[in-house]
């Protein structure tokens, strides 16, 4: 390893990929933390998501992630946890301490993430965060671990995102991805806090020309000034949206192959995070800044689709038996229900059938085509 | 003998018939049902409207899955297949509104789906300390681990109501004689900034922001959960009623929405709005007697069929699409300048998604949108974030900071991106100069109020 912040790293000859995963639970000076707790806390607590998410990420990432104009160099990842422990690389088999994620290890860290994008152009930087965020407007702050260690300048523990964004057009790499999991609902903090929103970390120089356009887009799990959920020890749904998306749901095959783009997966992102959400109303909509075509990724294989299955009219429903062909074997829906027959399946063609016992509606057949992100599949039966 | 596809977006749009309705992809089939990427068409702009005149597109004979997304975030497609010599009809259908009169905001996503179960994985835990606070929806869980105001909460609590009970609806007003700072009059001098930041205007927006009475803008149509209404240039409008007054830009108007819950919101009208061919067009306001966190009260869209679209898209951050209708229409949109805010729009998503370093022709306009249009901050923001970004010495960022300096005067942006460009732009000069520092600090108070969801301005003005 060339850095302590990096888990993984593998030699790459020409433009690269180099990320960065910050997954941040344990805060001490929030909520039942093990330290003093900060004046300005805001209600904030400890959280388990995170080093899960992170971690989910960062593994993806070293074992899935394949882009031959840019391949992955390396992943640094900062986490902080109730237990502390190693991250095991399935790719080398090594168990590789993790550092910290307080705000002078993620400052060290991003800084060198920098510099292996400065060598570069054509590299490519991936920044994924979960943790704390607080807002207000379109300013956010990333808090890390030792958030509120100062009690006069608790901000001093967090990354201010929008600054660093625009001191990142300083690095070299001109495609630039982030995904910021994290809460965007307005703070007193950030509002009683004047202008400072955090530490930058890279500060923009208006000196020096301007370099060629940088693609940087920005996908959030939630929108401005609204909440991110998530569940205890697990993944958060976002993080799980997006690995899925990177997976293949957020995939298109204009190329021939299955490539994700950043633009197709924002649909996929829309799209699980509706799903996962909807008994909330649209209590998480993921956002997206600076939408720019970026193919990140070359899925292997067949990617799945989602085929959403229904009968119109929908009372039909209840009494259908649903069942899908594919390959000349056929597949049944386990039980009868009033409920959409949701399946995840290879993109590729089937034929979904609807048959009734003797009754009120005729069977009905339907030949269609599933690809990501999704389809819906309406059997409209007959009297 | 030519094959076609004839498409086009088979939805109700109040009779009305959108030319470049959604961007649809035609995705190639063969014999067995596998993909043939070769004959795709791709990024297809096809009309939307149950009168409107398909889109012929040629292709080859053969099976075909086409797909439409719609700016609401939707899919509709359908497979089909054509032999050669067959001009096929492909009408997609997409999700029904729930009533005729929501079917434009519906389309454009501004009118979401609230009902569902909770899904699989989302096991309900008990009983929610917040449960009041949604009666219609489960609520979320506040478990002591999980802070609801932050990152991770878990979700828990009843299945959703199927009707939920009505929510008093809020007063909107129309403001269409501001007090000058707001007027975007360019003799007012006065500073839009300084005025919303003032606590009068908490504790009093009506007359704080208002020259003279205003009058309560009256719904046209409601139903439990939304109000709608229509606006013209010189007020609220019928149900039929067009918007025939002559007068112009300026004053410029607003809507101030007043909720029991004590939310105040100003929203920014984006009128006069010309279409390119058929005059001025009503701005329809959905209001919202309960949005949800981070949600706006008022959500406003003009009735421009060609426009609207695409700005369904930009407000949903499906800027790609957005951009392909906006090119589409720049022809229109910058030859003539007829209509000024459809151009701003336009040049917000051609710079947010500019793909190259050369220069475009779009670029060029850009600063006439800023010169010929004093009363319209729009202008000015883009001129100066393309100067910074294509700069190559000192006087571009000089130039750029007076761009700035002059989008300040001007008011508030038509457009909440502009409010973000803004701040962006004067931050960059900020850590240096002390006269961006001021401004910068008067536009962030505003901007910290802003629902940057809604793609006009809308600014909560009561407290957290």
């Amino acid at each position: 390893m060339t850095s302590r912040f990096v888990v993984d790293s593998r030699p790459v000859v020409g433009p690269a990929t180099h990320a960065i995963v910050i997954g941040v639970g344990r805060y001490p000076h929030l909520r039942n933390g093990d330290g003093p707790l900060a004046a300005n806390h805001d209600g904030m607590g400890q959280l388990t998501s995170p080093p899960h998410s992170a971690r989910a990420v960062a593994r993806w990432l070293i074992r899935s992630l394949r882009d031959p104009a840019k391949p992955l160099a390396d992943v640094a990842l900062l986490v902080s946890e109730d237990k502390p422990r190693p991250f095991l690389n399935t790719r080398t088999g090594d168990a590789v301490p993790v550092a910290t994620a307080t705000i002078d290890e993620i400052e060290a860290a991003l800084t060198e993430w920098h510099g292996r994008g400065n060598a570069r152009e054509e590299d490519r930087l991936l920044f994924y965060f979960c943790g704390h965020g607080i807002a207000r407007g379109s300013d956010v702050a990333l808090l890390a671990a030792d958030y509120g260690v100062k009690p006069a300048n608790a901000l001093d523990g967090a990354i201010d995102f929008r600054s660093f964004l625009q001191g990142m057009d300083g690095c070299a790499a001109r495609e630039q991805i982030y995904f910021v999991d994290a809460c965007r609902a307005s703070s007193d903090s950030l509002l009683r806090a004047g202008q400072y929103n955090g530490r930058p970390i890279f500060q923009p120089d208006l000196n020096a020309p301007a370099r060629a356009f940088r693609r940087a887009p920005v996908f959030y799990s939630t929108l401005a000034g609204a909440d991110a959920y998530g569940r205890a020890r697990r993944p958060s749904p976002f993080t799980e949206a997006l690995i899925r998306g990177l997976q293949g749901a957020g995939a298109d095959d204009s190329e021939g192959d299955w490539r994700v783009t950043t633009t197709r997966l924002k649909e996929a992102l829309d799209f699980f995070l509706e799903r996962a959400t909807r008994g909330l109303g649209r209590a998480q909509v993921p956002a997206a800044d600076n939408q720019a075509p970026i193919s990140m990724h070359v899925v292997r294989g067949t990617p799945r689709g989602t085929a959403i299955v229904a009968c119109e009219p929908p009372e039909a429903m209840a009494a259908a038996k649903l069942s899908y062909v594919a390959g000349g074997k056929a597949r049944s829906r386990p039980a009868r229900s009033g409920d959409e027959w949701v399946l995840e399946l290879p993109a590729g063609s089937y034929e979904f059938v609807a048959d009734f016992d003797p009754g009120p509606y005729r069977p009905e057949r339907y030949q269609a085509y599933v690809r990501p992100v999704y389809r819906r599949i309406p059997l409209k039966v007959r009297p | 003998m030519t094959t076609s596809l004839r498409l086009r977006l088979y939805k109700y749009l109040g009779g009305e018939a959108a030319g470049s309705g959604a961007v649809a992809n035609v995705l190639a089939l063969d014999k067995a049902g596998a993909r043939e990427p070769r004959r795709d068409r791709r990024n297809v702009v096809i009309p939307a409207g149950l009168n409107a005149t398909p889109l012929t597109l040629e292709v080859e004979p053969g099976r075909y899955l086409v797909e439409a997304a719609l700016p609401s975030g939707d899919v509709a497609s359908l497979q089909v297949s054509v032999e050669e010599g067959a001009g096929l009809p492909v009408d997609l259908v997409p999700a029904h509104s729930p009533h005729e009169w929501l079917s434009w905001q519906q389309y454009l996503g501004n009118v979401p789906s609230r009902a569902g179960e909770l899904p699989a994985p989302w096991q309900p835990i008990g009983a929610s300390a917040a449960s009041g606070r949604r009666s219609a929806r489960p609520a979320l869980d506040l478990m002591e681990e999980w802070s609801m105001t932050r990152v991770v909460a878990t979700l828990s609590g009843p299945p959703p109501q199927a009707v939920p009970p009505a929510r008093p609806s809020p007063t909107v007003f129309w403001i269409g004689h501001p007090v000058a700072a707001l007027s975007g009059l360019e003799r007012a001098h006065e500073d839009a900034w300084a005025l919303l930041g003032q606590k009068a205007v908490r504790r009093d927006p009506l007359a704080a922001l208002a020259a003279q009475p205003p009058p309560v803008v009256a719904r046209v149509e409601h139903d439990a959960e939304h109000e709608l209404a229509r606006l013209g240039r010189n007020g609220p409008l019928g149900p039929q009623e067009r918007d025939t007054g002559g007068s112009g830009p300026t004053p410029r108007r607003y809507v101030l929405s007043s909720s029991t819950s004590g939310i105040v919101e100003l929203a920014c009208v984006p009128l006069p709005w010309e279409t390119e061919t058929g005059g001025p067009v009503a701005v329809e306001l959905l209001v919202r007697r309960d949005p949800l966190p981070g949600e706006a009260t008022l959500a406003m869209s003009p009735r421009d069929p060609n426009i609207g679209p695409a700005l369904g898209y930009m407000a949903s951050g499906s800027l790609a699409n957005a951009r392909l209708l906006f090119e589409q229409a720049r022809e229109l949109l910058y030859g003539k300048f007829r209509n000024p805010l459809a151009a701003a729009a336009g040049g917000y998503v051609l710079t947010a998604t500019e793909q190259a370093d050369e220069r475009q022709d779009w670029q060029a306009w850009v600063p006439n949108l800023a010169m010929w249009f004093p009363w319209l901050p729009d202008g000015a923001i883009q001129h100066g974030r393309l100067l910074l970004r294509h700069r190559r010495g000192k006087e571009d960022v000089d130039l750029a900071r007076a761009a700035l300096f002059a989008a300040y005067d001007r008011g508030l942006p038509f457009y909440s991106l502009g409010l973000q460009w803004l701040v962006d732009g004067l931050s960059l000069f900020a850590a240096r100069d002390r006269e961006a520092r001021t401004r910068l600090a008067k536009v962030q108070a505003v901007a910290w109020r802003a629902n940057l969801q809604q793609p006009f301005t809308t600014i909560r003005l009561s407290d957290p």
